[in-house]
């Protein structure tokens, strides 16, 4: 047996509640590391822009992607300070500090 | 913090949601658990993880106070890691947060424990974590 995080669904479904709806919402990650939360709530998002300081992190995570994700989740690996959102992109809808503040 | 919580404020729209998830500081207990019954092995020593939970909080409040965020919701739930040994969480631990210490009365204790149990043993690690809903306000 390998290591198991949040079998529950706590978090999730915690997180769903707070951020209420989701659906066609533009959703920025801060602290995504490998990915692991992104997955389970990005289904739900219009778009996800999640990132991490930590490169390794970063290049796991864009590996595992899902398939079905790959097209509206964008995972970068950048410290907040030094995001910078595109000219013509949106803000954001929800901002989502995971485990990172 | 302050300064990341202000990046924030700028990237969201007007009325967009901050949702902050971080461990609420309780120590969080390692446990054997067996078929539903929980029996407590010791506690994950976080060393001074616990201040920058505290300085999280007070982050959140400095920009809630200057009116950048307007604080909707808050609440805890609890996260918990299984692993099918204590070596199998201390080996995670040691390697994904390396500032987290379990103690060697810990160690044995779940060893014990594992070894006098049943089978469908688990270990379980415990954390209490607050989850905030903040509303963006205009500068």
């Amino acid at each position: 047996m390998s290591l198991t995080f949040d079998p529950e669904r706590n978090e999730i479904n915690t997180l769903l509640e707070f951020a209420r709806d989701l659906h066609g919402k533009r959703v920025f990650e801060i602290g995504a590391g490998d990915g692991r939360l992104t997955w389970r709530y990005a289904q739900r998002a219009g778009e996800v822009v999640a990132i991490d300081p930590n490169s390794d992190r970063v290049a796991h995570a864009r590996e595992a992607t899902p398939e079905d994700l790959r097209s509206r989740v964008t995972i970068l690996d950048t410290p907040l300070e030094a995001y910078q959102l595109d000219d013509q992109a949106p803000l954001f809808d929800v901002a989502l500090m995971s485990w990172s503040l | 913090m302050v300064h990341a919580l202000e990046i924030v404020h700028d990237l969201l729209k007007p009325g967009g949601v901050l949702v902050d998830i971080h461990p609420n500081g309780d120590p969080p207990p390692i446990e054997v658990n067996v078929g539903g019954d929980v029996m407590l092995a010791g506690y994950l020593d976080e060393t001074d993880d616990f201040e920058e939970y505290f300085k999280a909080d007070e982050a959140l409040a400095e920009v809630t106070a200057r009116g950048l965020f307007l604080l909707e919701r808050e609440g805890l739930f609890t996260f918990m890691t299984h692993a099918s040994t204590i070596t199998e969480l201390v080996d995670f631990l040691k390697a994904e947060w390396t500032d987290s210490v379990v103690h060697k009365e810990t160690i044995e204790r779940a060893k014990k424990l594992m070894g006098e149990l049943g089978g469908g043993k688990e270990v379980v690690l415990r954390e209490s974590v607050r989850i905030a809903r903040f509303r963006k306000r205009s500068k």
